[in-house]
């Protein structure tokens, strides 16, 4: 259009070439406004597995007092999802399925958000929000469990006739000056019209400690992956576990803090940030 | 509402204008077929039917191409270029359509606009491109959603949205496109200059003024020129342009055209910019009497009239000076060729001529014919005298007709009485057009005049044509009004050249940036402050207007209360805020509102208007009752 406009000297040539041009530039200004005042944030779930669909929650904001933003295309590790459009001043949450293959420490993001508004001539792009760390645990592979856990109780026996605090009830008594009230066995209390406390049994007597090392596998990523069955499963069953690895010893244990501090001990076994 | 559909009607619509853009340029069987392929195109993408196959459609458009190639030829190669896209268009249409597909009509479309505006330069053309180029922004964006997300439902909400931002381009793109325009390269010299068609010539002024051969004159408003200049006041507007000295009792002819230097002129100089329409005489105007005319290929005459020596087939413009001297001295010309009367001249005639004159000077001579003429014949237009001798005719018989009769009678009496004259032909007054500062000069403003060689004085113009000033009523007040958008299309589009290119980067060049004066007028601050003022605070305003009714409910209940003198804390619910009424009257009717608008508002429906205006008369009974009653100091915090 520009050659013919010079070649003919058009004015009207000239105006429709410089009409183009005009609406190429605005194109391109309209372009990166729709991707400015853009705030992402990336919610990672708590425990993320080797080789899994994660979910991840993106919440996109616009910041923009005037103008909304059209087709964000969010791509974070791998994955991608399409915002079709977003207000000014306004929020939205979405969640985006990310896998990753291997475990170890990984880093999230950054977020690259990229538009071809207006015109689906260009795709523009830019990076927002921090990188973040999460810590992927290896991917848990069914391994036997010992049957010992099953034989030791054929009849409803109990496990210990010891005192404890989490294990099974094993009388009531009267309530004692000092006895913590989360003991207080309220339905007997209210029948007796006398408080009465719960004794539990102590759980150590039936907690297991896996040997890493004695794990029989091809290799130790699979022996990771058992390792991490183990712990999964037995503490799904209230079995406190501990474990031995590298002679680093976690005494037993049923809170979800200790169960998350043995899967990342597996997870950065021998292992060094994976880009 | 699905994207697609409204990037279809956006597509055609963008179809539309481009074939309405060359539809003055393109030959009936190809308006017909376009026509035809356009209302199928229509129906198969609305009822969704079935497409043509692609292989089809695909030997129709090398049919469309071939054709252009059969009818090849240098005359008229746009028209027949257009028409082949045309058709091109039209297959396009009537496929299943893909991202490709879209972009390849819009290509089309713009290609078929420029082609227009190559063809024929109008300001038509400006306002075709800017609708297409708008409608095309709003296809480009709506095909970016197609293509990104297919399966999204825009309400009609989003589309609004939608297009309300994409609206943002072409309002950046306007002002940026100006700036392009004006820096864009220019050369005098195109190799495809042959490619503009000449414009169509009107009628109108003619170089030759011949008696008795019609018997009407139609008056024509169509433009012939204007000329940018100063309002003169005062001043007889007369513009010059040829000059007729050869009279054979029915015609008027020139007979000297062997170009001399002009004569010198006193007086005050008027200078003009004329933006001369095109017209088939090489005849140039100028304000009565130009002495200087800057224009290419122009040729000068000592009797003050101006040649193009190229034909004037497309619109110029030229600069002119014109001195508004009484007379124009002689310049050396045989004065007896002005003196001559052709022998059909009847005795009558003659005998009229000497009649008036006998006795007086020279000046006595032409104020006794001119005012004879006045008085006795009438101005019009239609019942010209038409016989084998108009001019006897006009002065014993009809005794009317129109400025060429009035202007030949008085030349050839006043030849008959020994006073040398000439015819001058050219166009007499013209609108002033305040908003352009120009005036427009149209066919009906076409005149003849006279002009009479006094000794000691020089040529003297003569007008014995009785006036006739056409009215200026609201029709043509506002045909002013777009005849400036047509003049600055012309001044700022069309007439930009490297001449004025070159103008501007030496101005910017002279430009000395000086350290600014800071004065504080009132006058910026009415006529810049102001508006941008209302302009700020209109969507704010806007936006007050957009509370839901609730809001506005509550906000009229809190201010009741508060003038009674009770206030609510942002903590308190409304339940709360009514138990803390001491007032048992009040608190009852309080309660009343309160527990009708509780209902209305957590239904999670939006209040209608009847609930919005039974909700309203509720709080307008509390006020009503509080009025007669003075208040109570309330519990909380009295005003």
């Amino acid at each position: 259009m520009g050659i013919s406009a010079i070649n003919t000297s058009n004015n009207l040539l000239y105006l429709l070439t410089s009409l183009l041009l005009g609406f190429m530039g605005a194109s391109g200004f309209l372009g990166k406004r729709n991707l400015s005042n853009l705030e992402l944030d990336v919610e990672v779930p708590e425990e993320v597995y080797a080789g899994r669909e994660v979910p991840l929650r993106l919440k996109a904001a616009n910041r923009k007092g005037l103008l909304p933003s059209f087709l964000l295309q969010i791509e974070v590790n791998g994955g991608k999802v399409l915002l079709p459009y977003l207000d000014p001043n306004s929020e939205a949450c979405l969640s985006v399925k990310v896998v990753f293959p291997k475990r170890g420490r990984h880093e999230i993001g950054p977020v690259s958000i990229s538009s071809v508004f207006p015109f689906n001539f260009f795709r523009r792009r830019v990076l927002s929000g921090k990188k973040k760390e999460v810590v992927v645990f290896p991917s848990p592979k069914p391994f036997p469990i010992p049957n010992s856990l099953d034989r030791e109780r054929p009849a409803g026996e109990l496990y210990s006739k010891d005192r404890g605090v989490e294990g099974d009830l094993i009388s009531i008594r009267d309530y004692v000056e000092k006895d913590p009230l989360k003991y207080v066995h309220w339905k007997q209390s209210a029948r007796t019209e006398v408080l009465k406390i719960k004794e539990l049994s102590d759980t150590e007597g039936r907690s297991r400690r896996i040997e890493f090392e004695r794990i029989p596998a091809r290799d130790a990523e699979e022996r990771l992956s058992f390792a991490t069955y183990l712990v999964l499963t037995l503490m799904r069953r209230r079995v406190p576990v501990g474990l031995k690895i590298k002679n680093v010893l976690f005494q037993p244990g049923l809170s979800e803090a200790h169960r998350r501090s043995l899967l990342k001990e597996l997870a950065l076994y021998e292992e060094c940030m994976v880009p | 509402m699905r994207s697609v559909w409204f990037l279809k009607a956006l597509t055609f619509s963008a179809a539309l204008l481009a074939f309405l853009s060359v539809f003055p340029f393109v030959g009936p069987p190809f308006l017909f077929i376009f026509c035809v392929i356009f209302s199928i195109s229509v129906l198969i993408e609305s009822k969704e039917l079935f497409f043509l196959p692609r292989y089809l459609l695909n030997l129709l458009s090398l049919f469309a191409i071939f054709s252009f190639f059969l009818r090849f030829s240098l005359d008229g190669l746009l028209e027949r270029l257009m028409e082949s896209l045309l058709l091109l268009l039209g297959t396009k249409l009537m496929e299943r359509k893909k991202f490709r597909d879209y972009m390849e009509i819009y290509a089309i479309s713009l290609l078929l606009l420029a082609g227009s505006g190559a063809i024929l330069p109008s300001i038509r053309f400006l306002f075709l491109s800017l609708a297409l180029l708008i409608v095309l922004n709003a296809c480009c964006v709506f095909l970016a959603f197609f293509v990104e997300a297919p399966e999204v439902r825009l309400g009609w909400t989003n589309i609004r949205r939608l297009l309300l931002t994409s609206l943002f381009v072409p309002c950046l793109a306007f002002p940026l496109a100006t700036v392009i325009f004006i820096v864009l390269p220019r050369t005098e010299y195109p190799i495809l200059s042959f490619l503009e068609r000449p414009r169509s010539v009107r009628t109108g002024f003619t170089d030759t003024v011949r008696l008795g051969v019609t018997s009407k004159i139609y008056e024509d408003e169509g433009a012939r020129f204007r000329v940018h200049m100063e309002r003169l006041q005062g001043v007889d507007l007369y513009f010059r342009g040829i000059v007729l000295d050869s009279f054979d009792g029915v015609s008027w002819k020139r007979s000297d055209s062997r170009p001399r230097r002009p004569p010198p002129l006193k007086g005050r100089a008027v200078s003009q910019v004329v933006i001369l329409e095109p017209q088939d005489h090489p005849y140039l105007f100028a304000l009565d009497r130009p002495v200087e005319l800057n224009m290419k290929d122009a040729r000068a005459f000592p009797d003050l009239s101006f040649v193009s020596l190229r034909p004037i087939e497309k619109r110029v413009t030229y600069r002119a000076v014109s001195l508004l001297s009484e007379a124009i001295p002689a310049s050396g010309e045989d004065l007896r060729l002005f003196c001559e009367v052709p022998p059909t001249i009847s005795r009558q005639i003659r005998g009229l001529a000497f009649q008036l004159t006998r006795g007086r000077d020279e000046e006595g001579k032409v104020r006794e014919v001119t005012e004879y003429l006045k008085k006795n014949h009438l101005h019009v237009l239609s019942g010209l005298p038409v016989s084998k001798d108009p001019l006897e005719d006009f002065l014993f018989v009809k005794r009317q007709g129109n400025c060429e009769f009035f202007a030949s009678a008085c030349a050839i009496l006043l030849r008959i009485a020994g006073v040398p004259t000439r015819l001058v032909g050219g166009f007499k007054g013209g609108y002033y057009n305040e908003l352009g500062g120009y005036y427009l000069v149209t066919g009906r403003h076409a005149h003849v005049w006279v002009e009479a060689y006094i000794r000691g004085k020089g040529w003297v113009r003569i007008d014995p044509t009785p006036p006739s000033a056409p009215p200026m009523n609201l029709l043509l007040r506002l045909r002013m009004v777009l005849d400036t958008v047509n003049y600055l299309f012309y001044r700022s589009v069309l007439g930009y050249s490297l001449e004025k290119q070159l103008k501007i980067l030496d101005l910017l060049r002279n430009v000395r940036l000086k350290r600014p004066s800071i004065r504080f007028e009132w006058n910026h601050l009415l006529r810049f402050l102001l508006p941008a003022l209302l302009l700020f605070a209109l969507p704010l305003l806007w936006k007050r207007k957009k509370r839901s009714r609730e809001e506005i409910l509550l906000g009229l209940f809190l201010k009741r209360m508060r003038r009674m003198g009770y206030l609510k804390r942002p903590c308190d619910g409304l339940t709360e805020f009514v138990f803390q009424i001491a007032d048992r009257d009040l608190r009852e009717r309080v309660e009343g509102f309160v527990s009708a608008f509780e209902a209305l508002y957590y239904r999670d429906i939006p209040v209608g208007k009847a609930e919005f205006n039974r909700l309203r008369g509720l709080i307008k009974g509390i006020k009503k009752k509080t009025s007669s009653s003075p208040a109570p100091k309330g519990p909380l915090r009295p005003r």
